[in-house]
């Protein structure tokens, strides 16, 4: 009997927090503020030595970190894509090398605009009508 | 209400320990109904001194399989194949869900799948998977009516070769990927190169080929130009996995829609 007494009562304390942190979340959660995900660098930690050593990389790296920290947040620059074209790029140049990592990543640029969603099937697209382009399992 | 089962929960295993001695479907039905995950393990988590070792394995087998670890599945699955083969319920509900998970983990379970003891419908699932694996082998007269148009579809993008869509797009920029499908993308890349292409040109004919700005502007043409062909060569086998993808998920949501199926009963 007693176990059941303290089972209730708190029960009867959770449900009231539950009801408390509900009504706070739905007044409150149109004003809170998300700040922008951190950009990392261009990572080649995992590449060859020759990789490392390669200044065509940092190039590479400096023009992405330029254009992420600075010009996309002064345009308010809008992708298309669930990952944007820059952070593709760089994601592609990490995994694919210099060359074909730039040719994928200018392959997303050039298919940037608006309506390029009818391209894509549904699944692929998420609830903002942006392209899932990070969920392929094959 | 699942607040109070939770807070009731350990009386009542006192209480279900002292008067039972076998595994109780309804109890494990009503816990997978409202999810009550971490309960159903601990209910699972008692049994081994009551059941024997593979009817053990089967009712994980279907925990994991309701919870979406495919690998312990896989694992409890093989400690308890006959008796899961014999439930049609699970093994339908099994088949439906390796449909659309990672093609590694769905491979292994088709493959290591009996069909003797296959009803007609996971017959039907079995040939829409080796229709997804072999599409050209494949009748599309024998798949659900309702999928023939997305297998068709999907069917249709094996015809069509990467090298081919390079070429073409080396020709007129855009046109390899309309040749894959991508037709919005075709008719952006074409406008883009055009105008890069008649940047170029103006620029040669007005400025010079020495200048800095049409060194500049034919780069940036050639960049564009490799950038089209190696997108349309790309492009084709991208729209080949995402209409296989889709062909899989219209092929799930089928199943799921017409032919439910429950764990329990």
């Amino acid at each position: 009997m007693f176990l059941l007494a303290l089972t209730c009562h708190l029960n009867g304390q959770s449900s009231e927090q539950y009801i408390r942190s509900t009504l706070l979340k739905n007044t409150f959660d149109s004003y809170s503020f998300t700040p922008a995900p951190k950009r990392k660098l261009l990572d080649l930690s995992t590449k060859s030595f020759l990789s490392r050593i390669n200044p065509a990389n940092y190039l590479a790296a400096g023009i992405l970190f330029v254009y992420q920290r600075i010009f996309s947040e002064q345009i308010q620059a809008q992708c298309k894509y669930v990952v944007s074209c820059s952070e593709y790029t760089k994601l592609s140049i990490q995994h694919h090398g210099l060359i074909m990592g730039s040719l994928i990543g200018l392959d997303q640029l050039s298919c940037c605009f608006p309506t390029v969603t009818v391209d894509y099937p549904e699944y692929l697209l998420n609830t903002k009508m942006q392209v899932i382009n990070n969920g392929l399992d094959e | 209400m699942s607040k109070w089962f939770c807070g009731l929960f350990p009386l009542l295993m006192l209480f279900y320990n002292a008067t039972s001695a076998q595994a109780d479907k309804k109890l494990l039905h009503y816990l997978a109904v409202n999810k009550l995950w971490q309960e159903e393990a601990a209910y699972l988590h008692e049994l081994p001194s009551k059941v024997p070792d593979d009817s053990l394995h089967y009712f994980w087998a279907k925990y994991y399989l309701q919870t979406g670890a495919d690998s312990f599945f896989l694992s409890a699955y093989e400690k308890s194949k006959n008796l899961f083969l014999d439930d049609t319920g699970s093994s339908n509900l099994a088949n439906i869900h390796f449909l659309v998970r990672p093609a590694g983990v769905r491979q292994k379970w088709f493959t290591s799948y009996d069909e003797k003891k296959g009803t007609p419908l996971s017959q039907s699932i079995r040939m829409v998977y080796d229709a997804s694996e072999r599409p050209l082998e494949a009748n599309p007269q024998l798949l659900p009516d309702k999928l023939e148009d997305d297998f068709l579809q999907f069917r249709k993008s094996f015809h069509h070769k990467a090298w081919i869509a390079a070429t073409l797009s080396a020709a007129v920029p855009g046109l390899g990927k309309l040749y894959a499908g991508r037709k919005a993308s075709a008719g952006m890349t074409f406008i883009l190169n055009s105008a890069y292409a008649l940047q170029a040109y103006e620029s040669y004919a007005k400025l010079g080929p020495r200048n800095a700005f049409t060194i500049y502007s034919i780069g940036l043409f050639g960049l564009f130009y490799t950038v089209n062909v190696y997108g349309s060569w790309h492009a084709v086998k991208e729209v080949r996995k995402e209409r296989k993808t889709q062909f899989l998920i219209h092929a799930e949501e089928y199943y799921r829609f017409h032919y439910p199926n429950s764990l329990y009963f």
